[in-house]
């Protein structure tokens, strides 16, 4: 009998491994095949390169967000703290400032906000979303009370020239996308770091218990998906050259949970990848694609996307409950 | 006294493998306190579950007032006159006392909102018969401990039953919410209800009850009248005559136990336990042994740091002499298996490799940059896996795949490789199967003889006495007694049951 149950256990956890591996790349595929048959010229490098351009901000805030899932918590903030952000950093710019300054400004005010929420979720023990929809209206509204709701134009042209530049031919944000990616799943597997990240995810008391210092981690975690609104901010203002409150609109919430869980991050926390995070933010661009194509309007987009993402959230809680 | 309500006739029933109840039979007239004691797993809640219609009995007959019954449900019980009162308080803290008492059922009006007017005032009657006045209205999380018992009690009435059953009520009360509860219990049988008291505590049978009951492994085992019983042939019941001369364990003592690596003094967390004082040494396993509920696993879990204390001084050796530590740093140096190997113990969706090295990153670094080495944790892993012959498919594999008795060698791995000084288990064999059972103890003892210094809880007095060096024995949140290796299963349930209070030396 005990055999027969450990056998069973044994192919579900392997069930599910594939799965939650194979569902994000398969829906990539067949997205990518989709657009390949109806679109004139997709499969042209320019095109492409586009999408993935276009793809690199969310790609940034995906993996602070998907830090935070992991750990069975939730960042709401995270786009309306990169607005903030951006709209700091232009103003600084604006001002005259050295723009690698204005650089550092936009991250540190990022890792603030995600110290903010970090320290309440983590040290006052009060609940993720709640605190970071806090946030996110803290946010917002400082957003709109410093520009009135302007866009802050004027950004130092090296700036724009230097993070819209090219490495051997591709953008730089979508290079630096892929190299700081790859370091984060690297880091996520094999650093001590990541190991808690997943094991408070996986079950916080038994991290506790264990010696994992829990709550250094969920602080750090939140600061962690700040920084990355920061970088995310860095590349939002220069590829729009100036900042505004509408870059921290509410359909980027969407979008950035959106990328994670299509990517494969479970939203009951312990398990997703930062690699699957960045393919999540992809898909979600493209599907934004097809539906300006098809020229459905926003707000049929948000529908559509919603429903993916129920969707995918419907699978994980099957395969969680079983 | 008057007629018998209740009679149980040749109760059996039979888990597989195990043998619940084995022929029970007891009889409760009306306007009495039976108390109903025994070691754990003596057959008691089997024996309430059967009454309360939870678990149908394979054979034997209930009779109520002489008539033959069947509980097939717990709805079943309740309409027959059975009432529980239960020791895990079930009550909602954001609803009020009127909403509490009446959550399966609500009177209706005949419009179908619920009748809060019918409810309150009955709500308010039940109170009063148990000299409470509270208003039915008031939230239940502003109750205290005695007067949410008296909630419980009060929803247990609500259905006028003729027999009630108290689960260890006193378990989270003070003596003041003790004496009320008492006063109740009194009044009830007064009016002619038939009450069932089971409890650990032996000084609330001789203050309460009328007749006593002993179950050991499913049968009874003796009882009688309050008045006729002392402590010690109570104590004797529940460990059977042959028991008593049985011969103690017979591990022998390789070598002396080492210097002191772990003082305690003075150790409190208000309503938990106080005055905790102990001293382990390297190389000795040392018994916590105590009822459930009498703060043993409190202590042992505030000692690894896991819950706050409100004073006393914790001290542990290191670099050769004794040092005092803050509650922060226990986890550097106590080591804990808590009791719930599901709930704490694991990572379930984890590999075993990640399972076992949860404690030891850091050690694990690479010598050249922040990156675990992998190659050795997988190397520490399968040594381990090796010593301890945890069974698996390999150490990829979920955590969750292993059997019970595996998945606990993992926690002790876990442990293995993070060697701290001092090691607390939380009945470190519980819900294993007999083969794994010894196989944990002999890794326990096999721990000390290499010089950790391990602390132990264990329900079963046969685990305990099979691996201590010796014990100290917890009662309502004290030790009240420090008993060497030779110490009997007597002098120790004794001890457990506050029969005698041995001053601490």
């Amino acid at each position: 009998m005990a055999t027969s149950t450990e056998a069973n256990a044994l192919a579900k956890a392997e069930r599910d491994r594939v799965l939650g591996r194979v569902l994000p790349i398969a829906l990539f595929v067949a997205i990518v095949a989709f657009l390949g048959f109806t679109v004139n010229h997709f499969f042209t490098v320019n095109n492409l390169l586009n999408i993935l351009m276009q793809s690199s901000a969310l790609g940034f805030m995906a993996i602070g967000m998907t830090a935070v899932l992991i750990t069975g918590g939730m960042d709401l903030s995270i786009p309306a703290v990169m607005a903030l952000s951006g709209i700091l950093g232009a103003m600084f710019m604006r001002a005259g400032g050295n723009p690698v300054i204005a650089s550092l400004i936009m991250i540190a005010v990022g890792m603030a906000g995600g110290a903010l929420n970090g320290l309440a979720v983590a040290y006052l023990r009060m609940i993720p979303f709640v605190v970071t929809l806090s946030t996110q209206a803290i946010a917002m509204g400082a957003c709109v009370m410093i520009t009135n709701s302007v866009s802050v134009l004027g950004l130092t042209p090296s700036f724009l020239d230097v993070v819209m530049s090219r490495i051997l031919g591709i953008p730089t944000p979508i290079v630096a996308l892929a190299l700081v990616a790859a370091l984060v799943a690297v880091l996520s597997q094999r650093s001590i770091f990541g190991r808690w990240l997943y094991a408070v995810g996986i079950n916080a008391e038994t991290a506790r218990v264990s010696g994992v210092p829990k709550k250094k981690v969920l602080l750090g975690t939140y600061i962690f998906a700040g920084l990355f609104a920061g970088l995310a901010a860095i590349v939002v203002t220069a590829r729009l050259a100036s900042a505004s409150p509408t870059m921290g609109q509410e359909g980027v919430v969407l979008n950035v949970v959106g990328s994670a869980v299509v990517g494969g991050v479970s939203i009951y926390g312990g398990s997703g990848s930062f690699a699957g995070a960045v393919l999540g933010a992809v898909i979600i661009t493209m599907i934004s694609n097809i539906m300006n194509m098809a020229h459905l309007s926003y707000y049929a987009t948000l529908i559509v996307k919603g429903l993916v993402i129920v969707a995918v959230v419907a699978i994980d809680s099957r395969s969680k409950k079983a | 006294m008057t007629a018998t309500s209740l009679r149980l006739i040749d109760i059996r029933k039979s888990f597989p493998g195990v043998v619940a109840l084995n022929g029970i039979s007891l009889e409760a007239s009306s306007g009495e306190v039976l108390a109903l004691i025994g070691a754990n797993g003596a057959g008691k809640s089997t024996l309430m579950n059967v009454l309360g219609g939870i678990v149908r009995m394979d054979a034997g007959v209930i009779e109520i007032d002489g008539r033959a019954m069947e509980l097939r449900s717990p709805l079943e019980a309740k309409t027959m006159g059975i009432a529980f009162v239960h020791q895990e308080m079930a009550l909602l803290p954001t609803m009020s006392i009127v909403d509490n008492m009446y959550i399966s059922g609500y009177p209706r009006r005949p419009d179908g909102l619920i009748d809060y007017r019918k409810a309150e005032r009955r709500c308010s009657e039940v109170l009063e018969t148990l000299g409470c006045r509270i208003p039915p209205r008031t939230r239940i999380k502003s109750l205290g401990a005695g007067d949410r018992q008296m909630v419980e009690i009060a929803r247990a009435l609500l259905s006028d039953p003729k027999i009630i059953i108290f689960d260890e009520p006193t378990s989270s009360l003070s003596s003041a919410e003790k004496t009320r509860l008492f006063a109740v219990i009194r009044s009830l049988k007064e009016r002619g209800a038939t009450v069932i008291y089971i409890t650990h505590f032996l000084d609330e049978i001789f203050a309460l009850c009328d007749r006593a009951l002993v179950l050991r492994n499913g049968e009874v085992a003796g009882g009688g009248r309050v008045a006729e019983l002392d402590y010690e042939s109570i104590v004797q019941l529940m460990l059977g005559r042959s028991d008593l001369d049985a011969s103690r364990r017979e591990r022998e003592m390789d070598s002396a136990p080492g210097e002191v690596v772990l003082k305690v003094t003075e150790l409190e967390q208000k309503g938990s336990f106080e005055g905790v004082n102990l001293e382990l040494r390297s190389g000795e396993v040392v018994g916590l042994w105590g009822l459930l509920g009498s703060g043993r696993s409190e202590i042992a879990r505030a000692l690894a740091g896991l819950d706050h204390v409100d004073g006393g001084r914790v001290e542990v050796r290191s670099r050769g002499a004794l040092r005092r530590i803050k509650s922060g740093e226990a986890k550097t140096w106590i080591g804990m298996i808590t009791e719930n190997r599901r709930e704490d113990g694991l990572l379930s969706q984890s590999s075993i490799r990640k399972n076992i090295s949860l404690a030891s990153l850091p050690s694990l670094l690479s010598k050249f940059w922040p990156f675990i080495d992998e190659k050795r944790e997988k190397a520490e892993a399968g040594r381990l896996i090796e010593r301890l012959g945890i069974k698996s498919a390999g150490m990829e594999f979920p955590v969750a795949t292993l059997s019970g008795g595996n998945q606990q060698k993992v926690i002790l791995s876990r442990w293995l490789q993070k060697n701290p000084p001092v090691l607390i288990m939380d009945e470190p064999t519980r819900g294993l199967d007999v083969g794994a059972k010894l196989e944990i103890q002999a890794r326990i003892s096999s721990l000390a003889r290499e010089g950790s210094a391990i602390l132990v809880i264990s329900s079963e007095i046969e685990e305990i006495m099979s691996i201590s060096d010796r014990y100290l024995v917890i009662y309502k949140g004290r030790i009240v007694a420090e008993l060497g290796a030779d110490a009997s299963k007597e002098s120790l349930l004794s001890a457990a049951v506050g029969a005698t209070v041995v001053k601490q030396p």
